[in-house]
């Protein structure tokens, strides 16, 4: 990437131009934190596993073999074999790639429910009054606990397990959004591009919403994160991902009976579930950094 | 104080109503007539036509809402389908487990996290700050349900230095109460314990930086006191923030180790009744706990009054 405003850059409008391109010099700075390029890495080889799975592995996550019940780790089973003879490492990134698929589709449905309505509160006042209530009353309950109070409603089933988690994860969310909105809406150029007349819809979309994302990105990486552990901690008790799918929660719970005899069957599962965390809290760490130094934890 | 604890009192009750809007409408969502719901399959349809009057079925929602939540105010939460015991009498049974799982795993957060937040601040950069942060987002990364499968494995099945499952009252035995509880709340604690280290380290690194710790040391006050003395008492108060999350957090999080370590506590009570669809214990579970998260939130706000005499309420 070369320094100077390419063809795209300088043909933009000049309210953009002040920051000088906020995603390239982002991107720039991100590549020189070595944290975030670190948890990005790793993130980025959990998902490529994770996608070229069904392509790499002969064995299916669901046949059972009762000949090799609780086999070791072998030539055959690189990670042994399961209590019913299924091969645990196409387990383990089948699962991997459940794990991302619904902390990917969690995320959406946080951003939709409580990023929208974050923003919409920070910005209309009457949307402010009722949404916010219900968000803070929400707060004060823990989200895994909401999540599970969701499932009791709707039942076991993966799309249930995916709407459960978003909206338990939406009002952290919200707070956030309305919290950046409010203070990109009291800044100068707001009230700049307001005294030139400009519509409502164009000052929230085109100068509100991408000055306030940072805070939600940042959010945005952690959610990823917790909607990993939270259904993996919903199917370890048997109320997330139903069985025979292989989720890395449904796993470790069948490897929870047979532990004594079988201790890879702990093992793996939790490394594949602990590495696709730490790589996401590392890149949501270091983008925060970039993004936003003062929310510095 | 007292008015200021009245008033926080007050901003808690829409908080409790929107729970309790939740848990009453968790029943009248599921399919079917919500009497017969509360009532499970072996109800008798006399049993049902009686419990559709007494919940007034017929009446309008915002009325029957109405007779609920007066049932609710008087301790009247119902019966449970599987237990065959009063809703808030297996509730109240269980708790002594949660919250004595839930205190210990405070307290391990709370004795690792703050002394490790505070020797990382005091040194920024040095190998043991490295250390302490590094193993921090590890900590952060590692769930506790697999922690606690783990710790099960090595220092249960292997060592067999633990009992890996099971609960002993305090009352009944102090010494083999906590030996039941220690991995349970290492496992759920040590998350926290991360989160509250990498806190204390932050504010701790901000207060340090501030002007009159520069004056503290200038007339020669030892290292020791100028950190725990005046340093950590203003780092305090958003240590206390965390210390309040991580409790609510743990509370609530606490049903995954008590399902590891099957303890009998109201976490393993919630799944048990979310999986038999056994209504009425979950809608008491839920008001419950949101109780006691409500009360606590409150407990914090008032430590900060303490902490810091730069608050004043009221």
């Amino acid at each position: 990437m070369a320094d100077g405003l390419s063809a795209t850059e300088a043909s933009r409008p000049p309210a953009d131009v002040v920051r000088s391109s906020p995603g390239r010099s982002l991107w720039r700075r991100l590549r020189r934190h070595r944290l975030a390029v670190a948890g990005g890495t790793i993130t980025l080889v959990m998902v490529a596993i994770a996608l070229a799975s069904p392509v790499l592995l002969r064995a299916d996550p669901t046949t059972i073999d009762v000949e090799q019940i609780l086999a070791p780790p072998s030539a055959d089973h690189w990670l042994g074999t399961d209590d019913f003879g299924r091969d645990l490492l196409s387990r383990v990134l089948h699962g991997t790639r459940l794990s991302l698929q619904i902390g990917f589709s969690v995320l959406l449905v946080t951003l939709a429910i409580g990023g929208l309505s974050g923003m919409a509160s920070g910005y209309f006042r009457l949307a402010d009054a009722v949404v916010m209530r219900i968000m803070d009353a929400l707060m004060a309950f823990p989200a895994i606990l909401l999540a599970l109070a969701v499932m009791a409603i709707a039942g076991p089933a993966m799309i249930n397990v995916v709407l459960a988690l978003g909206i338990a994860y939406s009002p952290r969310m919200a707070r956030l959004a309305r919290a950046a909105v409010l203070t990109v809406r009291s800044r100068d150029f707001i009230e700049a591009v307001r005294a030139l007349g400009a519509r409502q819809g164009r000052i929230l979309f085109r100068h509100i919403i991408p000055n306030a994302l940072a805070p939600v990105i940042v959010q945005g990486t952690f959610t990823f994160a917790y909607a990993i552990l939270g259904e993996a901690a919903l199917s370890f008790v048997g109320l997330g991902t139903p069985p025979p799918a292989p989720s890395l929660g449904n796993i470790l719970a069948d490897a929870r009976a047979v532990m004594r005899d079988a201790p890879w069957t702990i093992v793996f599962p939790s490394l594949a579930l602990s590495v696709t965390i730490l790589g996401l809290n590392l890149f949501g760490d270091g983008i925060r950094d970039v993004l936003d130094p003062r929310m510095r934890l | 104080m007292g008015q200021h604890i009245v008033r926080r009192l007050m901003l808690l009750v829409p908080a409790w109503f929107i729970m309790g809007i939740i848990a009453f409408t968790l029943i009248r969502l599921i399919p079917g007539d919500p009497a017969a719901v509360l009532l499970g399959l072996e109800a008798t349809p006399d049993a049902v036509e009686r419990l559709r009057e007494r919940l007034g079925l017929d009446k309008p929602l915002v009325v029957q809402f109405g007779i609920w939540l007066s049932q609710v105010m008087q301790g009247e939460l119902g019966r449970s389908f599987f237990l065959g015991e009063p809703v808030l009498q297996a509730i109240v049974g269980r708790l002594p487990v949660t919250l004595s799982l839930a205190g210990l795993a405070l307290a391990t957060a709370m004795l690792i996290g703050i002394p490790a937040g505070v020797r990382a601040a005091t040194r920024p950069n040095s190998p043991a700050d490295l250390a302490i942060m590094g193993l921090s987002v590890v900590g952060l990364s590692i769930p506790d349900f697999a922690l606690g499968l783990i710790l099960i494995f090595l220092f249960g099945v292997a060592l067999h230095w633990f009992p890996i499952s099971g609960y002993v009252a305090l009352s009944q035995d102090p010494g083999a109460w906590a030996l039941h509880l220690l991995m349970p709340a290492v496992s759920l604690g040590l998350v926290q314990a991360a989160l509250i280290a990498r806190i204390t380290r932050s504010s701790m690194l901000e207060v340090l930086g501030m002007d009159y710790i520069r004056t503290a040391r200038a007339k020669g006050l030892v290292e020791r006191s100028v950190v725990l003395g005046h340093a950590f008492r203003n780092a305090l108060i958003q240590v206390l923030t965390v210390v309040g999350n991580a409790a609510v957090i743990l509370l609530g999080g606490a049903f995954v180790i008590e399902t590891v370590f099957n303890l009998p506590g109201v976490g393993n009570l919630v799944v048990m009744a979310v999986k038999r669809r056994d209504y009425p214990l979950v809608q008491g579970c839920i008001l419950l706990i949101s109780t006691i998260v409500i009360v606590v939130n409150l407990v914090v706000d008032v430590l900060y009054a303490y902490v810091d005499p730069q608050i004043h309420y009221g």
